[in-house]
């Protein structure tokens, strides 16, 4: 697969109007800077930013953590609904 | 049969069971999993639910059901109509009386031999240590970030597990957060999102069911936990989508520099966690912004001398369930169709409660329109205050 798959969770869905997506990157990047090209292509995701848990390939990551073509990242908002 | 060490260490001799008892959990006691022994702990168990909600309810029910011995369970809400599309603890004859006496009879109907320990009271910093001191398990089901941090910072303090579950539309989480093995909750989210930025079920909605989903695999984590068998959710978030029917697992990681179960901790008590969620900074900077109010009392003089028009911004779906005839701009479309409303005409916006409207009477106030003011209530206030025949939702 070509890009990065990315999966949306809950409240981040529901702001990108979406579940998933694929970012054409091939480059191995940092998370870190795969966020502003998510958050550019959905700028209701922004204001998220630092409350949002990421996943790669079924782990949790950190913004320093690199991600390649056909990886995929969930992004996890907090739930607090009981 | 033990896979762990079970949170109950052998119950022999502190507690039997009777002759009722065994033949009530008899297709528990031929599973060797279980047994005799399994079932002497789960009797010797003290469970605490925090929320006798839409998780609280079937969680509570099963592990009642299971014969967990002593049930704690922390809630000074009163059933509302509005709960029993999942609150299943609840019945319709329990609407206005307290979710506690409620859940507590429904607990005591299903297996008479369940002790429940009620706490009518509000979960706070002053009293949550005391409260958790006493039980072995703690099983997350409320509603609110404070609360959601409050809980997990005192079972990392305690050095109990707390058994998390969460909800929202169709989707839910559960995982157990034990410190004392893996990650706890500030791991995976350290700080917690400012108010208004996720919604809450009561503004987002939540499937009836879905809590069912969550709360018998938080009860089932909680046998496990007890029993010391299987493999717990510790370490793991699982994800549950009810519309894809699919279950996604996230491996966490404690994080080592977390501020309350790090190597370095920085939080060595209970903290304010209203204020830790910014609730209080909030409302101070709501009351900043104050938009002009209009009671539905006064609304309804002025519809009837004439000289206000009213607008409704909530969605289109929404207004199929009520509405008092305004017309309709969602609030989301609002900017882009200003030209549809007459800027030098009052203007009185509403739309279910009162929050979604204060913001379209900002934007108009923004864009120009001179006399806009937002319904105190929304049309839930219409329903209750002027016209019953109007349903409230
Ligand atoms: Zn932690």
């Amino acid at each position: 697969m070509n890009g990065i798959k990315i999966l949306l969770f809950g409240a981040a869905a529901d702001r990108a109007g979406t579940r998933e997506t694929v970012l054409p990157v091939e480059e191995e990047v940092a998370l870190g800077d795969l966020w502003p090209v998510l958050a550019g292509r959905y700028p209701k995701l922004a204001e998220m930013q630092h409350n949002l848990a990421f996943a790669v390939n079924g782990e949790y990551a950190r913004m320093e953590d690199r991600v390649s073509s056909g990886d995929e990242v969930a992004v996890l908002p907090p739930v607090s609904g009981g | 049969m033990e896979t762990r060490q079970p949170l109950i260490q052998n119950a022999n001799g502190a507690v039997e069971l009777s002759n009722e008892e065994i033949s009530r959990y008899s297709r528990h006691l031929i599973m060797p999993e279980v047994a005799l022994e399994g079932q002497k702990k789960l009797k010797q168990a003290r469970v605490l639910t925090i929320g006798a909600g839409g998780l609280g309810a079937p969680l509570a029910m099963y592990l009642a059901a299971a014969g967990v011995g002593t049930i704690g369970v922390v809630d000074f809400d009163v059933v509302d109509e509005s709960n029993l599309q999942r609150q299943i603890i609840h019945g319709t004859s329990d609407v206005g009386r307290p979710k506690l006496k409620s859940a507590r009879e429904t607990i005591q109907d299903i297996n008479p031999n369940v002790k429940v320990e009620g706490f009518e009271e509000q979960l706070t910093s002053e009293n949550a240590l005391d409260i958790f001191r006493d039980f072995d398990i703690i099983v997350d089901g409320t509603d609110n970030f404070p609360t959601r941090y409050l809980v997990n910072d005192a079972c990392v303090l305690l050095g109990k597990p707390n058994v998390y579950g969460s909800i929202f539309r169709f989707e839910g989480q559960a995982s157990v957060f034990y410190a004392e093995e893996g990650p706890c909750y500030r791991c995976l989210y350290p700080e917690p999102p400012p108010p208004g930025l996720v919604p809450s079920c009561a503004e987002g909605g939540v499937l009836g069911i879905l809590p069912g989903a969550i709360g018998t695999i938080q009860a089932t984590e909680t046998v496990k936990l007890i029993l010391g068998i299987g493999e717990p959710l510790i370490g793991r978030l699982l994800l549950y989508d009810a519309l894809s029917m699919r279950f996604r697992e996230m491996k966490l990681r404690k994080n080592p520099e977390c501020p309350i179960c790090g190597e370095n901790r920085t939080i060595h008590e209970l903290i304010d966690y209203e204020e830790f969620c910014g609730i209080p900074q909030a409302q101070a900077a709501e009351q900043e912004d104050e938009v002009p109010e209009i009671t539905v009392q006064e609304l309804r003089e002025k519809l009837n001398n004439g000289g206000i028009s009213v607008l409704d911004v909530r969605e289109p779906h929404e207004y199929e369930v009520a509405n008092i005839g305004a017309p309709l701009i969602p609030l989301g479309e609002l900017p882009e169709r200003y030209q549809e409303l007459d800027r030098d005409e009052p203007l009185a916006v509403h739309c279910k409660s009162g929050a979604r409207s204060a913001r379209a009477v900002k934007l108009l106030k923004d864009a120009g329109f001179k006399e806009v003011y937002n319904v105190k209530g929304g049309i839930n206030a219409w329903s209750e205050e002027i016209d019953p025949s109007v349903p409230k939702y």
